[in-house]
């Protein structure tokens, strides 16, 4: 993190900034220091600044938030303090992913189960892109067992709060907590959106089958059989069966095998993230804690080729830039140092999001709308 | 014009706002309360309605005054501006709904004809944006109707013709037609939502609210004071609490002797605390702030938690935290909720709405309010093997009624009522319906007589008639009640409208959950204080007061005590 913040050309810090006077002094930014001590409504001037104070706190861990009204800092000298801009943000965790995967829990991920993430980054990237027109999507690796999405078109950044939580709520198909069992209902017509596991599953499958008499027929040839595909075959056929007969209860929807595979590998979303303009999340670069693993942009068309273990650790970037710098007669400028390193496809895929960014920010006209009808 | 653009021009007596201000807040309180057509039509047939109607028909300049004046007052009150803005939202979906063809298309032809006249010197930006759709969405919309009767050969088209009309009329943003967006009601294209004719009266509501909130945003944050009285009035109504104020302490131990009394939301997340030893973030925040605000000290509140955190996490919990791990971060939490940190300011514990419109948000929960979120087996189990139930009073409480949630939570506050009392719900017998009927029976409308003196002559006359004649009272009394009482201005109604409020529509007061209106007049009183002896209890809009209310309860029934309920008028009055 303290290799981009040396310039002022910093690509991190030229995310937060717009081409708006006193951007980045209205931007909030938290700090989690060591002991977990939280200190927020942190604002900077300039990028001197801001470097100054990482260098003075060292912090665990860097949050960003919205675009104020006046400077976060000085939040109670004025009489309104309110939110104006934030990029629309999503949070996947793969821990909302334990009901339906059995190889790992918690914070735990393996290759198997982080092939739901991948589901879920392709599904929402394209959802985002085609449905509601956006853009500048950056996708960053959380350290651990997720990924975020950032947002960051002009329009994204102005939506209110009830359209943030549109646009989560049309996403979030899975609806449900822990005490209910079937968490997917299409309804009679299946949306354009939405029309696009080992023994202990299929238990649970079994759950999601409101029909009693399919429920038990299954339960009794489930035992006779051995893999989860035909497990999987047996459930189509009688329930293909049973609906086309007529035998299905009322209460059991004809689209009961799209729910359940919806149920199973549709991405899950932490819904108060997205909608809350008061939410802060963890800045792109920053190193978790606990893995040590930095916080990598990755990109979504390529997100089955993304391995999480892969991603370099702060104490192996450390390892290869003194290795690189040992090799190299005349110290390169500041900036070009990740480049040196493995970070170095993370970086270039930042820089050219942001380059996009860039394109847009050229051609919005930035005329503030006058308060008269 | 239904949807009003422009606030009016001209002068107007202060007396005269007032009055209008308060009709259009009580018709609207009333309609949160409104579930159907017909429910909206009965208002038609209550006197009050009926004798200030000036301000409640659309296209009336009184209409138009009381709706952007009270859109001015409620950007003062947050819970105000809740139930303005959900309840206006109802308000247009009936009017649209009742409209005829030709109507319709005159509300659509004028909506559009002005709001292209202000969009002219406008640059782009969000208002233009705003205007731009109202003007796209009401000409296309007109244009297909304008359709339907030339198919249909001149003859209007059926309102189920119109409802089920599946042709594409027009596209606008997304962001302008959140609702339709949420509920994935339209399909969305690079940012455009496409309508179809169905879609109009969605859409125009739609695009009222978000005209309602660029009109908010652009308003200036100061009222004028002269409005304030009335600010303050309409807020009263409202039964706002700034806090509800400390609860008696609680013990620890006197908690867990309590615990069946705990509400089924709060059972819930004990429930799971108790097999699993850990809690997600919300639902612990929610059990945390909950444990506050019934009495229990920082310090006890922190035992609660070390006592489970220390143990190790049971099979199946999401949270790996330890308190050896987290103590610090655990207590500083806990103390900013009791006002120790940060801002300084204590946490309100989670309202009945909010847990119930958390339900679904998050596949780790294992709370929000289970008449919503859980499933019949769930919910099943809870009521039997957390709260004891017998199978015939859980089966009263999950059969699906069509119930609100906090109808049928109150059930099961008075089914414990009565098993305190010794009197468990008899076996097949519906479950008392716990109504909340206040004493007055007229719980919609403030009184009569609460006229001042030096006011009572500036009152507008309603069909020629004062006011305070309509109460049957003679000017004297009604004044020198007002007086006494301590009075409003305004608000009239005759005596007999208020039987004839409850009678004819069926209403009962009961809680605004439906308009976002988390308080109830009735619900000001303190957690922790008495309720009303014969077993109608007052309402509850959290559960900390649902819990509250059954401790008073159970301490009244030992002690032998019954403890009358407070005056009706006094209840929503500060």
């Amino acid at each position: 993190m303290v290799w981009g913040l040396r310039c002022n050309k910093c690509p991190v810090l030229m995310s937060l900034f717009a081409d708006v006077p006193n951007y980045l002094d209205r931007r909030e930014m938290s700090f989690t220091l060591a002991d977990d001590v939280y200190i927020r409504y942190q604002s900077f001037k300039d990028a001197e600044e801001f470097q100054q104070e990482l260098k003075k706190k060292c912090p665990h861990k860097i949050d960003i938030g919205a675009v104020y009204n006046h400077k976060p800092k000085e939040r109670n000298s004025v009489a309104v303090f309110q939110p104006q801009e934030k990029e629309l943000v999503f949070d996947i965790d793969m821990t909302d992913y334990d009901d339906v995967r059995t190889c790992c829990s918690g914070a735990d991920i393996c290759h198997k189960c982080w092939k739901f993430m991948t589901i879920a980054i392709k599904c929402i990237d394209d959802t985002l892109r085609k449905d509601f027109g956006f853009h500048h999507l950056l996708w960053v690796y959380s350290g651990r067992r997720g990924v975020h999405c950032w947002v960051c078109d002009a329009a994204a950044r102005r939506l209110s709060q009830q359209a943030r939580g549109a646009v989560a709520e049309y996403l979030q198909l899975i609806k449900g907590g822990q005490n209910q069992a079937k968490k997917v209902s299409i309804g009679a017509q299946m949306h354009p959106m939405v029309d696009a596991d080992g023994d202990a599953l299929l238990r649970q499958l079994l759950k999601l089958i409101p029909d009693d008499a399919t429920r038990k027929e299954l339960a009794t040839s489930f035992l006779k059989l051995k893999t989860s595909k035909d497990k999987w075959e047996e459930l189509e056929g009688v329930f293909t069966r049973n609906l086309h007969s007529g035998k299905l209860s009322r209460s059991t929807s004809p689209r009961l095998l799209e729910e359940i595979i919806l149920q199973y590998t549709y991405p899950r979303l932490d819904i108060e993230v997205t909608k809350g303009l008061n939410h802060l999340l963890k800045a792109p670069f920053c190193v978790h804690p606990k893995t040590g693993r930095v916080c990598v942009p990755m990109e979504a068309r390529a997100a089955d080729k993304f391995d999480p273990m892969a991603v370099p650790t702060v104490s192996q970037l450390e390892s290869e830039l003194n290795e690189a710098l040992k090799n190299q007669e005349a110290p390169p400028a500041d900036v070009s140092q990740p480049m040196l390193t493995s970070l170095k496809p993370a970086m270039q895929l930042f820089n050219k999001f942001l380059a996009g960014l860039d394109r847009e920010r050229s051609t919005v006209n930035k005329k503030d709308d006058p308060m008269e009808w | 014009m239904v949807i009003y653009l422009a606030p009016p021009t001209g002068s107007v007596s202060l007396t005269t706002i007032e009055r209008l201000c308060m009709v259009r807040f009580e018709y609207l309180k009333y309609l949160t309360n409104v579930n159907s057509l017909e429910e909206f039509l009965e208002a038609t047939s209550i006197n009050f309605f009926v004798q200030n109607s000036d301000c409640l028909m659309e296209h009336n300049p009184s209409d138009k005054l009381s709706f952007f004046t009270l859109r001015l007052l409620s950007l003062q009150s947050p819970p105000l501006r809740t139930m303005v803005e959900a309840a206006e939202r109802r308000l247009l979906h009936y009017r649209l709904r009742l409209m005829s063809l030709a109507e319709l298309r005159y509300t659509l032809c004028r909506t559009s004809a002005r709001a292209d006249r202000l969009r002219g010197p406008l640059p782009p930006g969000d208002t233009r944006s705003l205007l731009d759709s109202l003007v796209s969405v009401t000409a296309a919309a007109d244009r297909h109707l304008a359709e339907h009767g030339e198919e249909t050969e001149g003859m209007a088209p059926s309102r189920s013709q119109l409802e089920t009309c599946e042709e594409p009329v027009v596209r606008v943003p997304f962001a302008l037609v959140a609702p339709l967006v949420a509920s994935r009601s339209v399909t969305l294209s690079d940012g455009y939502a496409l309508l179809l004719c169905r879609h109009t009266p969605a859409a125009l509501s739609c695009l009222q609210e978000a005209a309602l909130r660029v009109g908010q945003r652009q308003a200036r944050p100061a009222v004028d004071g002269r409005l304030l009285p009335l600010l303050s009035r309409l807020t009263s109504r409202l039964g706002v609490v700034e806090g509800s104020g400390p609860a008696a302490p609680l013990s620890l131990s006197a908690l867990e002797a309590a615990t069946p009394l705990l509400p089924p939301c709060m059972l819930a997340l004990r429930a799971e605390l108790r097999h699993r030893h850990r809690l997600p973030h919300q639902d612990r925040v929610a059990l945390s702030v909950f444990l506050k605000d019934v009495g229990l000290s920082l310090e006890d509140n922190v035992r609660f938690w070390e006592r489970e955190y220390c143990q190790p996490a049971g099979h199946g919990a999401t949270c790996s935290h330890s308190w050896s791990r987290c103590q610090k971060r655990y207590l500083y939490s806990l103390r900013h909720m009791y006002g120790l940190e940060g801002r300084r300011v204590a946490f309100e514990s989670h309202s009945c709405r909010r847990l119930q419109e958390r339900c679904g948000q998050s596949v780790s929960s294992c709370g929000g309010c289970p008449f919503v979120g859980f499933d019949a087996p769930s919910l099943t189990s809870l009521l039997t093997s957390e709260a004891g139930l017998e199978p015939a009073e859980v089966a009263a409480l999950t059969t699906e009624t069509g119930e609100e949630p906090t109808v049928r939570c109150r059930r099961y506050r008075s089914l414990l009522m009565r098993r305190m009392c010794g009197r468990g719900g008899a076996q097949g017998e519906r479950m008392p319906r716990d109504d909340s009927v206040r004493r007055d029976g007229a719980s919609a409308f403030p009184q009569t007589d609460n006229v001042r003196q030096d006011e009572a002559s500036e009152l507008p006359q309603v069909d020629g008639v004062r006011p305070y004649e309509a109460s049957g009272l003679p000017l004297e009394d009604s004044v020198k009640r007002a007086e006494a009482s301590g009075a409003e201005v305004g608000n009239l109604i005759a005596s007999s409208d208020r039987g004839d409020i409850c009678a004819k529509t069926g209403l009962r007061e009961r809680i605004v959950d439906g308009a976002g209106c988390d308080s109830v007049p009735g619900s000001s009183r303190p957690p922790g204080t008495a309720t009303l002896g014969n077993e109608e209890p007052t309402p509850f809009r959290k559960p900390s007061e649902f819990f509250c209310s059954l401790l008073s309860f159970r301490e009244n029934q030992s002690t032998g005590v019954v403890i009358a309920g407070p005056k009706a008028e006094n209840h929503h009055l500060k």
